[in-house]
């Protein structure tokens, strides 16, 4: 298709370019900040010419350099909190989406009625949240409308880790995105693989993503299988990873939708700590229920099915207003892990009956029956080639031991039989992890031992053999660091 | 932004009201700028010029001089008048000045006057198809094909992958010429 030419906006008139103006943004932030700092620097360099036309005849006038190094710092330090006073609103805004754009309403993250949020109470709080977690776990009756409804809401209290893979369509984009994840909420920890594809068919093939994207516990990353690229992914930046520990406030059921005097809706969303964006609608997604269930009149509990090996609470329903015509939904039906209030199946339907989102998810597992989270090793410095951890092929010695670094792996089961260490005369060789990790504790008496042994310094570090790659030869030895 | 505001500003500290008053207007300057240069100057010339307007605007602001409240019709002028200079001298120095636009501003005829006319009404038909397109379509549409932004970086701007920008650049195109068929207009 030949490219449009838009040169008709070439030397505009001035109200087209008012409009253009007013629309369109015409350089990025990036753009901005480097032009930002050349004209701070122009005008710096006029005050300096200034300063050397007023002095005249014995010698030749210096800005002194404190001044200098004054404005250098003070530019510096009102770019620093100009940007950051933009990605603060920025994620601000991140953090708020209304279920509705496009309906009169407004979306507030309750942080606390009329409390003043201090560093010190903000630390009390997230350990009472915890401990309330942990106590007073709601008992939702699943056979009401609102038992169901708000379980749906709080369902990140009702799991700490979960796997699964699942299909979904966005037919706002016109794609399919098939999603494995796995997540732990309270190390942030997480694990997507996402391979999207357009709807319909399309010359540009129908894959048009495939791509992992991972938590570390501090940031959120992506590796894009196709161009081979390691980044954060748009959107996010560094410390961007939610963790369950860091949710401060307590939303109480009957604060997380309030209608105000003048008639405009209040939703009150809690942090999403599943850090798993493409498995958001099965996790936590808290814009879908808001919009779908606040309405308890649109809807009603079908009953209870087995689905996928969990019992479900089938829901089904009709969406009328602006949401459901943004969504192209007039009825939908839902299954609700009964256990969780996870959503483990959507059907989206429009007035004609078709089908136009859905998600599916195939299979799921929460805590212990949970996959552990993947962990992503880039196996070169430039970061173009990942492999997952407990993937990753150890070298094998002729007794078929494996041996290697315990550093490529995310957990000590992935680990090579044998760990490669330095030894105490500096020898490299390994030892082995069945002996490195055995601290010979089998009860709770010998571990509270252990601990105050080490405390009181009467504990004596083991010392293991190390060998060749053979896992026969000794050649050194290895002390344990008891620290 | 007020004269008055910015003089206070001024008063207080020069660098924020340098800082602010460039946070504020430099979208609207950067687009006056591009718009005179983009067929015959390179981006690196339009910021040039875009710190020329905005430092000609700081050094000879005078607010007895101003004549509105508003310090954007201001700034609106030095940016026209400020690409306008920088325009000849690009052409000047292309080789590629274009006789017709010189003289058409020192001898204007009825036809001129007509075609003007007629371009105007088609660039505002033009963006009101492309507002109708939404978003993000409609800037994806403006910043690939007349800022000429790349996917990666249209992509930061309205928060989908550049793979999802191609797509639906390409999805948007063609609606936008269906609809710019039906108004027998084409680009």
């Amino acid at each position: 298709m030949k490219k449009p030419d838009l040169s008709l906006f070439d030397n505009a008139d001035k109200q087209t370019v008012e409009r253009l103006a007013a629309d369109y943004r015409a350089l990025d932030g990036r753009e901005q900040e480097k032009l930002c700092g050349r004209l701070l620097e122009r005008c710096g360099a006029a005050e300096l010419r200034d300063g050397e036309a007023q002095v005249s005849g014995v010698e030749q006038y210096r800005r002194p350099k404190w001044k200098i190094a004054a404005s250098i710092v003070s530019a510096a330090a009102m770019l620093f909190f100009g940007t950051a006073a933009a990605l603060h609103v920025l994620r601000g805004q991140d953090k708020n989406i209304s279920p509705a754009d496009n309906v009169n309403t407004e979306t507030v993250t309750v942080t606390s009625a009329a409390e003043e949020v201090t560093s010190e109470n903000v630390t009390e709080a997230s350990s009472e949240a915890l401990q309330k977690h942990g106590k007073d776990l709601k008992e939702y009756d699943m056979s009401t409308q609102k038992g169901v409804y708000f379980k749906m809401l709080n369902c990140i209290d009702y799991y700490d880790r979960a796997s699964g893979k699942l299909t979904e369509s966005d037919n706002k984009f016109g794609t399919v995105n098939e999603v494995e994840f796995q997540t732990d909420l309270i190390s942030g920890r997480s694990y997507s693989h996402v391979v999207i594809s357009l709807l319909e068919e399309s010359a540009e093939g129908d894959t048009i993503s495939n791509f992992l994207e991972y938590s570390d516990g501090e940031n959120i990353h992506t590796y894009d299988f196709i161009t081979k690229k390691h980044d954060y992914p748009y959107g996010y930046g560094t410390g961007s990873v939610k963790k369950r520990a860091e949710e401060v406030f307590d939303i109480p059921d009957s604060e997380r939708h309030i209608i105000d005097e003048a008639k405009t809706d209040h939703w009150a969303y809690r942090q999403d700590s599943t850090n798993v964006r493409y498995a958001h609608d099965c996790l936590c997604n808290q814009e879908m229920i808001f919009g779908f269930l606040s309405d308890l009149d649109g809807w009603h509990i079908e009953g209870t099915e087995d689905y996928i090996g969990r019992e479900c609470v089938v829901i089904k329903g009709s969406l009328g207003g602006d949401y459901g015509e943004k969504l192209g939904v007039s009825d939908f039906e839902f299954y609700v892990d009964s256990a969780t209030g996870t959503i483990l199946k959507y059907i989206g339907n429009n007035s004609s009956g078709e089908c136009t989102s859905y998600m599916t998810v195939h299979e799921i597992a929460f805590d212990d029956e949970a996959k552990k989270v993947r962990a992503i090793l880039y196996i070169d410095k430039d970061m173009t080639s990942v492999a997952e951890s407990g993937k990753l092929k150890y070298s094998t010695n002729e007794n078929g031991q494996t041996y290697g670094k315990d550093s490529d792996a995310a957990y000590p089961e992935d680990m090579p039989e044998l760990i490669a260490v330095i030894g105490d005369n500096g020898n490299e060789g390994y030892v082995y992890k069945s002996e490195l990790f055995d601290d010979g504790i089998r009860n709770p008496e010998e571990a509270l031992e252990y601990e105050k042994a080490k405390r009181e310094g009467r504990y004596e570090p083991k010392v293991l053999k190390v060998y060749e790659a053979d896992g026969k030869t000794v050649i050194d030895t290895f002390t344990e660091s008891v620290n | 932004m007020t004269h008055s505001e910015y003089r206070l500003l001024l008063e207080k500290d020069r660098n924020s009201a340098v800082r602010a008053l460039y946070d504020e207007y430099v979208n609207y300057v950067y687009t006056i700028v591009f718009n005179r240069l983009r067929c015959c100057g390179t981006r690196e010339d339009v910021g040039d010029c875009v710190i020329e307007v905005f430092y000609e605007v700081f050094s000879s602001y005078d607010e007895s001089a101003a004549s509105s409240e508003d310090i954007k019709g201001f700034i609106g002028t030095v940016a026209y008048r400020r690409a306008a200079n920088m325009y000849r001298s690009l052409c000047r120095k292309n080789r590629c000045v274009q006789l017709s636009d010189e003289l058409s501003a020192a001898i204007p005829s009825d036809e001129d006057i007509t075609d003007n006319a007629e371009n105007n009404e088609r660039r505002h038909m033009l963006l009101d198809l492309i507002s109708s397109l939404g978003e993000p379509d409609s800037t994806i549409i403006m910043q690939k094909f007349f800022y000429g932004q790349k996917a990666a970086d249209i992509a930061e701007m309205v928060q989908l992958s550049p793979m999802m920008i191609r797509v639906r650049s390409s999805r948007a195109l063609k609606k936008l010429r269906k609809l710019l068929d039906d108004k027998d207009i084409t680009i």
